[in-house]
């Protein structure tokens, strides 16, 4: 233990590597040293010492240009495995201003320059293939800066883990009816909101009036509009099942529809909240196996959709 | 490095890779490998092809390659006829062929890599053959030039544009800056091989010999060479405005002169009575004598072989070295009295001269007919066959050099009866006053009369008239000598010097109990330096809330790093109400800025936040 916290307090705070120009330069230097050594002449001496103090300011200089950066990752609320997420990286440096700054984390990403307080949001698109939890590692700046004889880099601690929903894979949702497009209210209620269409609205409700969003279905106080709950049957091709339910979850979910997830002995609950969703599509990714569902704790005016 | 086939360097790139090309080539001009016409040649070619040619391939990769090794193969059959003298021309030959076919081929960042690294190799090739300070031309212009391609090339590799262009010059100002006081502190520090090692130059040319016999039928060897042969400083006591540096003392006699003749007695130096320290620094002197004025007590480095009263370095004359000598003329073996024959006419004429008197009285008066009587002149008389040279001066020719001179007055004393000698060596009055030393330079070659009188007197006979001084740039000389003195001579020597005096200016210690207690109070200085050092290093890279957190922990109010941000403001709550509002205030301007991407300036809270937790905790 006592040996590890050695290790870490004696750990350089920067990697370090050289370039293949700086693999020709310290052949150039390690020559120049042999010769000045062998011959004694002060002038190789005298540029054998500018070529160490072009390093040490080299060093300054790409040390200036990393210190005092913060970084942020900035994650997208859901990603799906398969489908490319926008990760943003909110670099900023308050004292300097920093140039060729690469940054690694999933993939590498080019920064020109970072002016002396300025934040500057980056964004690149990653992919996971498969759902589940993944683990993201710390974020690494590395700089060529100012010479490109070596490359010098910083760590920012920022593992995390994260969970990948799985694919979405378009399920047809079967068609509403008209008990179930009353829901607890009346045809003659007040309208309470709209929402785009989703495919299976009763046609009464839809706003045929041409939109500048598209078509939009209009929903009754009261709740009206029919709830999903999502039943998963076992069966041989899980990823498949678990990509059509989470596709039903979050159509339902933009639909504005109560949803929920009854998946072996699990059963969510009804309800709309996007924290609600985010916790299906979570067990959706997390699950092995998939098991007989128990319907047992169902509300019975639930509208079940199996897949 | 990376070859890009659409490759479209900047203005600034295009100019520089070719001035560092033309860089290395002026190292070479600088330290006399290369003439400056070829020079200004190459640097003509350089600039037509920045104007005109950079984007072009003037040259294809295999006629490069069949150039550069038709060349190799010329340069080794050159050398295989013309021996190892031709070694270097071919090296030179070879590289300037190898830069200029890379400077005509395609210009891609790879290639601009190779420009660098040969003209760097051109400068180490220059600096192996010269010692002025003239190469720092080449050598500040290689500082400069170097980082400044390198960095536009980074630049370029990564597509960004390089500095603003308000900013370029101040940035490149203290860059340089930088890098010559580094270059100036390492270059002392640098650890140096063995002092003997330095002696060996290709630059060192003997130009100048002093002689040890005196052949006054020899014509041409006396010229108004003004190169510095010698620089002496003159440590202690009050500069003379005349010192006689004498090389060698002749003691024989012949029709034609004076030579050197071994003497029994060697006269051993001793250590009292010392007077004067003076440090000599001989440049392209090729004599192994030692010079010496007055009367010598010692001298450091201890290489010397004593022969008769002349002394002789063992191997190569060092560097620099230094005499402990006294002004007055001390006590030696009596010379010889001896006059050859075929000068008797040259004796009796001193005899005649003299008249009567001590020894000083008549040797002033032979002295004083010598300058009144006769001319000093560098046009050298020729002979008459059948005569001999110091009679044909004292007699007929009355024109001579200062041989014919020393030679006519000692052979004169001794026709008195009083045993004189002929002195070589150099007459020096030069001061340079920007520096404090002397200069002797090839022209102030002498030779005067040493003559014995219970101890050796100097007697000079030659007339004062000569030319008057020309017009000396002292400052430049005394820049001159700075760079070879601390530069081109430094040495392990310097180095040892300067540490001796650094420690000697430390307090004494003499007790081994008080010595190893010194080692261990210094080992442990070094130990807390280096954990201070560690530690503020450490502590500048933690995160703002860290050092708040730590801060907190040192005033006994502990923080949990697992604990929330709420849970933390609560325990200060507890412990220190006064503190919690602030700490509060700060907590929400740290997660602002943490997390809400704000632009406060959480530096400046930080160090407020903790300036109040250490007046807390003084509480």
């Amino acid at each position: 233990m006592r040996l590890n916290s050695l290790f870490r307090y004696l750990k350089p705070p920067r990697g370090f590597c050289l370039t293949k120009a700086g693999k020709i330069f310290f052949s150039f230097l390690t020559c120049l040293i042999v010769i000045s050594l062998a011959t004694g002449n002060n002038l190789l001496y005298l540029m054998l010492a500018a070529m160490l103090a072009f390093m040490i300011v080299s060093g300054i200089e790409s040390e200036m240009n990393l210190r005092h950066l913060e970084l942020d990752r900035v994650m997208p609320p859901e990603i799906h495995a398969g489908i490319p997420a926008r990760i943003g990286y909110l670099v900023r440096n308050k004292r300097n201003s920093s140039s060729r700054l690469v940054l690694r984390d999933q993939g590498r990403l080019k920064i020109p320059a970072v002016g002396r307080g300025e934040t500057r949001l980056m964004q690149t698109e990653i992919s996971f293939p498969t759902r589940g939890r993944k683990t993201l590692g710390d974020i690494v700046i590395s700089t060529t800066y100012p010479y490109g004889l070596f490359e010098k880099s910083i760590t920012f601690p920022a593992s995390a883990e994260l969970v990948v929903f799985p694919r979405p894979v378009a399920f047809s949702l079967p068609r509403a009816t008209g008990t179930q497009d009353a829901g607890g209210g009346k045809s003659h209620d007040a309208i309470s909101h709209v929402r785009p269409y989703t495919p299976g609205d009763p046609l009464s409700s839809v706003v045929w009036k041409k939109q500048h969003l598209g078509l939009v279905t209009r929903v009754l106080e009261g709740g009206a509009g029919m709830n999903g709950l999502v039943v998963i049957q076992p069966g041989h091709d899980v990823e498949t099942k678990l990509s059509c339910a989470a596709y039903v979850i979050a159509e339902l979910h933009r639909a504005g529809r109560p949803f929920g997830l009854v998946l072996g002995d699990y059963y969510s609950g009804i309800a709309l909240s996007r924290e609600h969703k985010n916790a299906i599509l979570t067990r959706l990714a997390l699950t092995g196996a998939i098991r007989r569902p128990s319907l047992e704790t169902v509300p019975d005016d639930a509208h079940l959709i199996h897949i | 490095m990376r070859t890009s086939s659409t490759y479209e360097p900047s203005g600034e790139l295009r100019l520089l890779s070719l001035a560092t090309s033309a860089a290395g080539m002026l190292c070479l001009s600088l330290s006399g490998l290369l003439h400056w016409g070829v020079f200004s040649i190459l640097a003509v070619v350089h600039l037509i092809i920045w104007r005109r040619f950079f984007d072009r391939e003037i040259i294809g990769t295999w006629t490069a390659l069949g150039v550069i090794a038709a060349s190799g193969v010329f340069e080794m059959w050159r050398i295989s006829l013309s021996g190892p003298d031709a070694v270097i021309p071919a090296l030179r030959d070879f590289i300037i062929i190898l830069a200029m076919t890379r400077v005509l081929m395609r210009k891609t960042p790879r290639e601009i890599y190779q420009i660098v690294g040969i003209s760097v190799t051109q400068c180490m090739l220059g600096t192996i053959f010269t010692i002025s300070p003239l190469f720092l031309i080449g050598l500040a212009l290689m500082v400069v030039l170097v980082p400044m391609t390198l960095y536009h090339l980074d630049a370029h590799s990564f597509s960004t544009a390089p500095l603003h262009r308000k900013r370029y010059l101040a940035h490149w100002a203290k860059v340089s800056l930088g890098i010559v006081l580094c270059t100036g502190m390492l270059f002392y520090i640098l650890p140096r091989p063995a002092s003997s090692i330095i002696r060996h130059s290709f630059v060192r040319q003997s130009r100048f010999s002093f002689d040890e016999d005196v052949d006054l039928t020899e014509r041409g060897r006396v010229s108004n060479d003004s190169a510095i042969v010698m620089r002496i400083i003159w440590s202690s006591g009050a500069a003379p405005r005349v010192i006689y540096l004498s090389g060698a003392r002749l003691e024989g006699i012949s029709p034609d002169g004076f030579f050197r003749q071994e003497t029994r007695g060697s006269v051993a130096p001793v250590s009292n009575m010392v007077t004067d320290r003076l440090t000599v620094y001989p440049s392209g002197i090729s004599s192994e004598n030692v010079f010496y004025p007055y009367w010598f007590h010692d001298i450091s480095p201890r290489l010397c072989l004593f022969r008769g009263s002349n002394l002789y370095w063992l191997g190569e004359p060092p560097p620099r070295y230094d005499l402990w000598v006294s002004r007055a003329t001390g006590p030696s073996v009596p010379g010889s009295k001896d006059v050859p024959r075929e000068l008797s006419l040259v004796a009796e004429f001193g005899l005649r001269t003299a008249g009567q008197g001590d020894a000083k009285t008549r040797v002033d008066r032979l002295v004083r007919h010598l300058r009144t009587n006769y001319v000093y002149s560098l046009d050298q008389q020729q002979t008459p066959p059948g005569r001999y040279g110091i009679e044909w001066f004292v007699l007929s020719g009355r024109k001579g050099t200062c041989e014919h001179f020393a030679s006519a007055l000692a052979a004169m004393i001794r026709g008195c009866g009083i045993p004189a000698r002929v002195v070589t060596g150099f007459l020096v009055s030069e001061y340079n006053e920007t520096g404090n030393y002397y200069i002797a330079r090839a022209a102030d070659a002498h030779a005067w009369v040493e003559y014995w009188d219970g101890s050796w007197h100097v007697a000079d006979a030659t007339p004062t008239g000569r030319s008057a001084p020309a017009l000396r740039f002292h400052l430049l000389d005394e820049i001159r000598f700075s760079w070879l003195r601390w530069v081109i001579e430094y040495s392990l020597d310097d180095q040892i010097h300067i540490a001796v005096r650094v420690f000697s200016s430390a307090p004494r210690v003499t007790n081994r109990i008080e010595l190893t207690a010194s080692y261990a109070l210094a080992l442990i200085g070094a130990l807390v330096a280096l954990l201070a050092a560690a530690t503020l290093v450490k502590n500048s890279l933690l995160s703002p809330y860290e050092k708040v957190r730590r801060a907190f922990e040192k005033t006994g109010t502990r923080l949990p790093a697992t604990s929330s941000h709420e849970e933390h403001l609560a325990i200060v709550r507890g412990t220190d109400p006064a503190l919690a509002e602030t700490f509060r205030l700060y907590l929400g301007d740290y997660l602002a800025w943490r997390f809400g991407r704000g632009y406060a300036d959480i530096g400046e809270q930080t160090r407020s936040m903790l300036r109040q937790i250490r007046k807390t905790g003084r509480r």
